[in-house]
């Protein structure tokens, strides 16, 4: 289920975490800058699709066409932003 | 070190008296590497020159000049982004080759018999998808020329566009038909120009009740098609069309002269995913033109945002050819010759430094179009389960592993299809033979060659694909492998003007070798009196590489150039000095003369006087040859010396 409550500053952790690990970002995930596009950090393109599924997988939330705008996914802060808005509208 | 002995002597053996001073160029920036050839070079009394292969063109030409190094030594790797014919030829050389006058157009195709494909290895090419999504297809090229006069363009074809009669189209597929294949692609550009002509081929179709399937991988011209030509065409079977967009702005279409009338070009295609959703389209488009801003490039996104469907759109980088009107646009606008000739190795993904918008702005604008369009769950809902009707999940796969590195079930379970439902290309219309039965029959048909004893022997080559190490070494993941047909063209109309008289015997790279030490031991067993090859200019180092090989193999015979490379670049593509002869366009009318005078000669390349009687190539005297050679360096692929000794 959800956590409704998560925690922003938890969130964006968890999510330099991830895309640190999962993209082979940095070896320090503590130190991915959260402002940047992701994809000047090294993730490609043809990543988002694995991005996609697993914010879906990870945060239980259903994400619709209309929300797989580029804006949405640009910058962990942006990711965050639209996890939190997903989250709270369930 | 014995090893590296061994490839210092090969290096210096017979070159010796060659060489201007006791110099040996070493490119490499490896220690280790640099230190071994170091003391076996010492040991010799000769003094290395190290040249950083992290260098420009420019700055290893000039270094090359300065030192005035006549042999350098260097990994097959380092020479990727090089220009191996500049590495070869000194500056200081400005000799022009002959070029003898221009080659008339053949205006009647019909009169060219239908290639042998028996001169193939054609399991092969039926168990793979090339440039059409179906296996077991039989490729067709039905015109030539081209009256448009796109400025990216190399224009390599004349002008007249000329078109095989209906009837003479259909007499070739009518064979195969008969043979069991069902599956017909047609690789011509613009198919549809000569309405009359395209409607008559799909006429016969109908009227002969032939069930097949057509498609057009590389594109029919989508503005000028009408509704009932585009009802025509889809009953005859058409299940794959390609529409070349470029670019989505009207100011741009206008500039680099594609002139596509983009309204009619969209209510085209709107009118084939309304009433024909089943055809597969793709969309080509590029970005990064000479002065197009960001609002331009969004405009193609745009573009093909408003249309629902395409199944397979492209976003291509410009890639600036030299010697095409583009180069002289991109010159105009403050690209630099240097950048366009260093970006020629890249990959139609990659970014490359010609580009005057920035890569920030490429690569969001690829990721928006490839999240917002191409994963869109609405979209990837309605093509695949369409695809999957028409196409074996197999094609389908591959189809997708070359086109965005990804295999079908990872879009299948992000879309959420249910697959079963859909499966076993159950609109698909299988070759009703297996693929031994279509080839035994295809041999069956095409006369057995019976040649005489003293027949001449040529290795005709298709270098338009790598090698499975050398796709390794210049980073390439393009799959798609197409039957070498302008190389069969090429031999069965010698074959039927000189029967008996010329061994043709064709290979392409990654099919009938996958390495260079089987090169070297088909040209060993075939030992062939000349060799012909035929490549497209993304693979030019490619090209210059196999043939530094070949002559690194001491293997002495006259190697010919031909195809697109060869027509667009033939003046730079003769500094490489082991190449001794281009033909320019259309190739197979020379190539019969110049067999035909070879075979009065002995085999070999005839005299000056014979040569300039000859329409369409291009040669450097034998005289200006010599003087080539004087300044010409020897350059020899280190690691493969272990495959030449
Ligand atoms: S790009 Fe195609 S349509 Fe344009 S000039 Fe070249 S061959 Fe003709």
């Amino acid at each position: 289920m959800a956590t409704v409550t998560i925690e922003r500053a938890q969130l964006v952790e968890e999510l330099k975490k991830y895309l640190s690990e999962r993209f082979f970002l940095t070896d320090d995930y503590r130190t991915l800058p959260i402002d940047e596009s992701i994809l000047d950090l090294g993730v490609e393109s043809l990543d988002f699709i694995q991005v996609l599924e697993d914010i879906k997988e990870i945060y239980h939330i259903v994400i619709d066409d209309d929300d797989v705008l580029f804006e949405n996914f640009e910058t962990v802060n942006k990711i965050a932003d639209f996890i939190l808005q997903k989250v709270i509208n369930l | 070190m014995g090893r590296e002995v061994d490839v210092i002597n090969f290096a210096l053996d017979g070159k010796i008296d060659g060489l201007k001073n006791n110099l040996i160029g070493i490119m490499s920036d490896n220690a280790e590497e640099i230190g071994e050839y170091q003391k076996q070079i010492d040991a010799r009394g000769f003094e290395p020159v190290i040249v950083d292969p992290g260098l420009e063109n420019d700055q290893i030409q000039s270094l090359l000049e300065e030192r005035q190094l006549s042999l350098l030594l260097s990994r097959n790797d380092y020479l990727s982004d090089k220009s191996i014919p500049d590495l070869m030829l000194s500056k200081r050389v400005d000799l022009k080759p002959e070029v003898t006058v221009k080659r008339p157009q053949i205006l009647d195709l019909d009169s060219l018999p239908i290639p042998d494909r028996s001169l193939i290895n054609n399991s092969f090419y039926l168990d793979r998808i090339g440039h059409g999504m179906t296996k077991n297809k039989i490729s067709l090229m039905t015109s030539r020329g081209c009256p448009f006069k796109c400025i990216y363009c190399h224009k390599l074809w004349p002008k007249n566009n000329v078109i095989r009669s209906a009837e003479n189209m259909f007499e070739e597929v009518k064979l195969y038909y008969g043979f069991g294949v069902r599956n017909f692609v047609i690789l011509d550009d613009i198919f549809n120009l000569n309405v009359k002509v395209s409607t008559n081929f799909f006429k016969l179709i109908l009227k002969h009740k032939l069930d097949i399937n057509i498609q057009f991988p590389n594109g029919l011209r989508g503005d000028i098609l009408a509704f009932d030509y585009i009802d025509l065409m889809i009953e005859a079977g058409t299940i794959e069309i390609n529409f070349a967009l470029e670019t989505g702005s009207e100011r741009l279409q206008k500039l680099i002269r594609k002139n596509l009338k983009l309204e009619k070009l969209h209510r085209n295609v709107q009118y084939i995913t309304e009433k024909y959703p089943h055809v597969v389209l793709e969309f080509n488009s590029m970005v990064g033109f000479p002065t197009e801003t960001e609002e331009e490039a969004m405009m193609t996104l745009d573009f093909i945002k408003s249309i629902k469907w395409i199944d397979f759109p492209y976003i291509h980088i410009l890639k600036i050819y030299p010697n095409t009107e583009m180069e002289h646009l991109a010159l105009e606008n403050g690209i630099s010759k240097e950048t366009i000739l260093k970006s020629q190795h890249k990959g139609y993904q990659e970014l490359s430094d010609t580009l005057q918008l920035s890569h920030d702005f490429i690569k969001k604008y690829r990721t928006k179009f490839f999240i917002e369009y191409f994963l869109r769950k609405e979209r990837l809902r309605h093509v695949i389960p369409r695809q999957l009707r028409a196409f074996t999940e197999d094609e389908l796969n591959e189809k997708y592993t070359t086109y965005q590195s990804r295999d079908l079930n990872s879009l299948i379970r992000f879309a959420g299809i249910d697959k079963d439902q859909y499966t076993n290309g159950k609109d698909y219309k299988k070759n009703i033979q297996q693929l031994e039965v279509i080839d035994k029959k295809i041999k069956a048909h095409f006369p057995t060659k019976k040649y005489k004893k003293d027949a001449m022997k040529v290795l005709l080559m298709d270098l338009s694909t790598y090698t499975s190490k050398e796709a390794e070494t210049v980073k390439d993941s393009y799959k798609v492998v197409e039957a070498p047909l302008g190389l069969m063209y090429l031999q069965t109309y010698v074959n039927k003007k000189l029967p008996g008289q010329v061994e043709g015997k064709i290979i392409k790279a990654g099919v009938d070798f996958d390495n260079f030490a089987d090169l070297r031991k088909i040209l060993q067993e075939f030992q062939p009196d000349m060799v012909g090859i035929r490549t497209l200019s993304y693979y030019r180092n490619y090209l210059h590489k196999v043939v530094l090989l070949i002559r690194q193999w001491d293997f002495k015979m006259p190697i010919v150039l031909g195809g697109p490379y060869a027509t667009s670049n033939y003046e730079s593509i003769l500094k490489d000095t082991n190449i001794d002869l281009v033909v320019i366009g259309e190739g197979e009318l020379t190539y019969l003369e110049l067999l035909e005078k070879m075979i009065q000669n002995n085999k070999k390349l005839p005299d000056d006087e014979v040569l300039k009687t000859i329409p369409g190539i291009a040669y450097f005297k034998k005289q200006d040859k010599k003087i080539i050679q004087s300044y010409s360096r020897n350059l020899i692929l280190s690691e493969e010396i272990y495959t030449t000794i």
